[in-house]
């Protein structure tokens, strides 16, 4: 499992880098917002971790920046405490959001839980049988093209 | 053979282009086919000047060996030999090595003439000999090489290379005139705003005189006399009066307009000494007229336009000030022409100003309603009834006869008539009925008897009193009509000066209520809002009436009456007043409001950026300590981890220290103790602090040699701070492979320390925010911090009596300049006598 850090205190990135190794994880860091997206294109990570001050390119623009085209589950960790901040990371795309300073372990079950379900590309919510279709999202179903129920 | 010619270039200073224009000029020639030499040039390592020597011919120096030293100076024979039909030589007031033909380059220059060869030079004011002490007055720095004025008198031109002080100021900032390194405490003293511009007035001023004296010796050749002198002076004429401060003030500013004009006030004393005059007032003005510069004079005379003409012919007076005249207009049509019309009529070639001041009659008042006439009027008419009537009656009497009796009544018709004119209704109708009786009893016969015979005469008799009463009842109507529009102009006047008044804002609400005193006559009006008095005007005396402002206020008028019709004006300068008050109040309201909203943004930013500052290290100290716990973690990851946490734990802990430090200056309780601290070991501790080696940093701290900057009253752990500080901050903008720069050099009285960069530069608006604690808002870039370094730094140098301040590096980047007292100098500043020495102070002038 491969995870993309990116945060502009290099004391925080080296002691994520080296925790999360020793948990078996493949850790990527960047030390800004631009070079985060680049090492995202370029590593296919499984998962994002994010600062959202950062210089260059503010975190919730990698965001909106990675949602374009990545599902990958992004996990916010700022120090920034507000909820205002937490709302706008959400709303842009993150799937989880962490305060700085946070437990460790905290923060790797929260990895664990975003990982465990991480959508294939295959996974169709429509199941098909005979002339019935069930759109498992729309909560709907159609038998020979015509709505019933 | 002919003497060559001599032409100076002046300049005030250096760095204003004297060389340049020397080489420019010098090129000029060269190119019109003249014999054009470079004797001796120094381009200062200024790259545009160098560039003109390009394609002239440059003598070569000779080298003069002085006691193991070795100069090179301008080769006087070799130049001599050459005899070249021009010689530009630079630096007039050098003084030549020891062991040359002559001690000074003048004297080279005076050979050169001598041998027929005509001579560009250039020199600086600083550098004229009559002028040395001034310039050491004026920069702090003792000039030592001079040239005696009597050798640029005796050029043959003179021209000023001029340049405004701020516009040689960023030829410096630009690097043009100085490489950064040669920037030291002593020359940017040199260039402040302040010496340059003084030193510019006295470069322009030596030209100006040298100018005057060049041309006072062309009118002797040329045999023009009869010359005026070009100054003003100015004469005021004082009554005694109290509009005499004003005509003073008023001739001082004609004085000063006109340059170096002079002032002379004078009194005229009549003979017969009727004339009355405030000896209080007197004294007072001769107080000030001294105050103002100029001098008082009292003549006596019988005519005072007469003795006011003569004292201003005597004293060759080109403006002669008078007051306008006091007295009303009936009173002047009776005693004729005043002093002002005669003293205009008399005054020749001076001219006369006639200043309005304050006594000058009423300024604004309104007319009164009421009767019609004044009072003064209808008296006059009653008057005129009762001593044209018997006098008329005492004529028509004489020349009695049936036939005139149409005459008789013509003429008294004409008397009422004349009246009613005069006096109105009353005295009209007065006239009317008298002289209708007069006529009954001694014209109509019977006479002698008041009856009437004829029906027809009693109605003549009507008709004519009738007549007279409408005749009265016009002049009455249109006097009436006159007083109203004189009113209603009036009322107008004094609404246009109140709505305009609260239009320009600027104290509306005291402008409003002297005019409203003014206008009323009052003796004192006070605007009182919620029980303060907001503006008051005149003496609160005499029976009060009271006009409501708005909701809260009262306006209180003191001393007169104030009729029904002058209410409703009152209502609307009562309107006005409100909304004046309410606008004031307003703005005052922005004004408190505006720093408070200012002082919110940044609190909050402070919060946030505290929270997110601290929050940072701690984080990453905790996941470097989670880190440690884990079973199975090699050895050097461990030791990174570890690492990881102490520099969290380092930086968090700094962070905190500035913290409170900040607030130890923001209180003021900052613990300063003062002792003798060598600046030049301080910067070498806060380098060692911060790591920073010579590769990154180059240092002039002459810590030995003659520059040696004595010690400094600081407090030694404070300066340190300070330098660590500017220097992490230097380094942060520091681009790639440039060095910083540090260097320590005293001037009169005060060392300074200059942290030097060549990173981008703070604009010149910017500079004084910069010493602002939190100025980052946000956390988008953590490298920067919190702002606190340079806030504290300027906080500490303060608070050890010294400063701290941004300057331009020349050719870009910033340089911070602390300034530290010297240990053993006075709290005034001295010039520097005992730690700069001989050889080494010579090199801390400002050359050309």
């Amino acid at each position: 499992m491969k995870i993309l850090v990116a945060d502009d205190d290099p004391q925080f990135l080296r002691a994520l880098r080296i925790t999360l190794a020793a948990k078996g994880y493949e850790v990527v860091v960047a030390a800004d917002g631009r070079q985060a997206l680049s090492l995202a294109i370029d590593e296919r990570p499984d998962l994002v971790m994010l600062d959202l001050g950062m210089p260059r390119l503010d975190g919730v623009a990698v965001i909106e920046g990675l949602r374009g085209w990545s599902a990958a589950p992004v996990l916010v960790v700022s120090g920034r405490t507000g909820a205002a901040d937490k709302v706008q990371a959400l709303d842009a795309g993150a799937d989880d959001y962490v305060t700085k300073p946070f437990a460790m372990d905290e923060l790797l079950a929260r990895i664990r839980a975003l990982t465990r379900r991480v959508p294939g590309q295959d996974a169709e919510p429509v199941v098909v049988f005979g002339d019935v279709t069930v759109d498992l999202a729309a909560h709907a179903v159609e038998r020979a093209g015509s709505a019933c129920g | 053979m002919a003497r060559g010619r001599l032409r100076v270039l002046l300049g005030a200073a250096p760095g204003v282009g004297k060389t340049y224009a020397m080489l420019e000029e010098g090129r000029r020639l060269a190119d019109e086919g003249a014999d054009v030499v470079v004797a001796v040039v120094e381009t200062h390592g200024r790259a545009a000047t160098a560039a003109m020597l390009d394609g002239l011919e440059v003598l070569p120096r000779v080298d003069i060996e002085h006691r193991g030293v070795r100069l090179d100076e301008m080769d006087l024979d070799g130049l001599l030999a050459r005899a070249p039909g021009l010689a530009l030589v630079d630096e007039l007031a050098h003084t030549n090595a020891p062991g040359s033909q002559h001690a000074k380059r003048w004297q080279d220059v005076d050979a050169i003439l001598a041998a027929g060869i005509d001579v560009i030079s250039t020199v600086n004011i600083q550098h004229i000999e009559s002028l040395n002490d001034v310039v050491h007055e004026i920069t702090g720095a003792p000039q030592r090489e001079t040239i005696p004025d009597a050798v640029l008198r005796s050029a043959d031109q003179v021209e000023l290379v001029d340049l405004a002080p701020q516009a040689l100021r960023d030829r410096l900032a630009g690097g043009r005139v100085y490489p950064a390194e040669r920037i030291d405490a002593a020359l940017s003293n040199y260039f402040r705003i302040g010496n340059l511009t003084a030193l510019r007035e006295l470069a322009l001023l030596w030209l100006a005189d040298d100018v005057d004296a060049k041309l006072t010796e062309y009118r002797r050749a040329q045999g023009i006399e009869g010359v005026w002198e070009a100054r003003e002076r100015v004469v005021v004429a004082l009554t005694g009066g109290p509009e005499g401060e004003t005509l003073l003030r008023r001739g001082a500013r004609i004085a000063a307009r006109s340059g170096s004009g002079e002032l002379l006030a004078v009194h005229v004393t009549s003979q017969d000494g009727l004339r009355a005059a405030h000896p209080e007032h007197l004294a007072a003005q001769r107080a000030l007229v001294e105050q103002l510069g100029g001098s008082y004079h009292q003549v006596i005379g019988g005519e005072v336009p007469a003795a006011l003409i003569d004292f201003a012919r005597g004293v060759n007076a080109t403006q002669l000030v008078i007051g306008v005249s006091r007295r009303s207009r009936p009173v002047a049509a009776v005693t004729g022409p005043g002093v002002g019309a005669a003293v205009i009529r008399d005054s020749g070639p001076i001219d006369v100003h006639i200043v309005n001041h304050d006594a000058a009659g009423r300024r604004f008042a309104l007319p009164r309603l009421g009767g019609a006439l004044s009072r003064s009027r209808l008296l006059a008419g009653a008057l005129l009834a009762l001593t044209a009537g018997p006098l008329l009656t005492w004529l028509l009497a004489t020349a009695r006869d049936p036939e005139s009796i149409t005459l008789d009544v013509l003429a008294y018709s004409l008397l009422v008539v004349v009246v009613a004119l005069v006096g109105g209704l009353w005295p009209a109708l007065f006239a009317a009925v008298l002289s209708g009786l007069t006529l009954d009893f001694l014209f109509i016969e019977p006479y002698y008897t008041i009856s009437v015979d004829h029906p027809l005469e009693l109605w003549a008799l009507v008709l004519y009193v009738v007549n007279a009463l409408l005749v009265s009842w016009v002049v009455d109507t249109a006097a009436r009509r006159t007083r109203l529009a004189r009113r209603a102009a009036a009322e107008s006047e004094l609404l246009a000066t109140v709505a305009g008044s609260v239009l320009r804002g600027q104290g509306a609400v005291q402008a409003l209520i002297s005019r409203t005193r003014e206008a009323f006559g009052l003796a004192g009006v006070r605007l009182i809002v919620d029980g303060d008095t907001l503006a008051t005007d005149g003496e609160p005396v005499g029976r009060t009436t009271r006009v409501p402002v708005g909701a809260r206020g009262e306006l209180e008028l003191h001393g007169g009456d104030v009729a029904a019709s002058e209410r409703r004006l009152l209502g609307v300068i009562a309107a006005q007043l409100d909304g004046a008050v309410e606008r004031e109040s307003l703005s005052e309201t922005a004004r408190e409001v505006g720093p408070l909203a200012e002082t919110d943004r940044v609190r909050t930013a402070l919060l946030s950026a505290v929270s997110h500052d601290l929050r940072r290290p701690l984080a990453a100290a905790r996941a470097a300590v989670t880190g440690l716990r884990t079973e199975s973690l090699p050895a050097s990851d461990r030791a990174e981890l570890i690492d990881t946490a102490d520099e969290s734990l380092r930086s968090l802990a700094a962070l905190l220290t500035d913290l409170l430090d900040v607030s130890r200056v923001q209180a003021g309780v900052l613990g300063v103790a003062l002792a003798d601290v060598d600046p030049g070991e301080t910067v070498l501790a806060a380098l060692d602090e911060l790591g920073l080696g010579p590769g990154e940093v180059e240092l002039d701290l002459a810590l030995d040699g003659d520059d040696v900057v004595g010690a400094v009253r600081a407090d030694g752990a404070l300066l340190r701070r300070v330098l660590v500080n500017l220097l992490d901050n230097a380094a942060r903008f520091a681009p790639p492979g440039e060095r910083m720069r540090v260097t320590t050099s005293a001037f009169a009285g005060s060392a300074e320390i200059r942290v030097v960069d060549r990173g981008p530069g703070i604009p010149a608006e910017r500079r004084d925010d910069v010493f602002v604690p939190f100025q980052r808002l946000g956390d988008h870039d953590n490298l920067a911090g919190l702002g606190l370094g340079l806030a504290l730094a300027k906080g500490f140098a303060e608070g050890m009596g010294g400063a701290l301040r941004a300057e331009e590096t020349p050719g870009g980047g910033t340089t911070m300049v602390v300034t530290l007292p010297l240990a053993g100098a006075s709290a005034s500043a001295r010039p520097v006598g005992g730690s700069v020495r001989g050889a080494s102070a010579r090199r801390k002038e400002p050359d050309a």
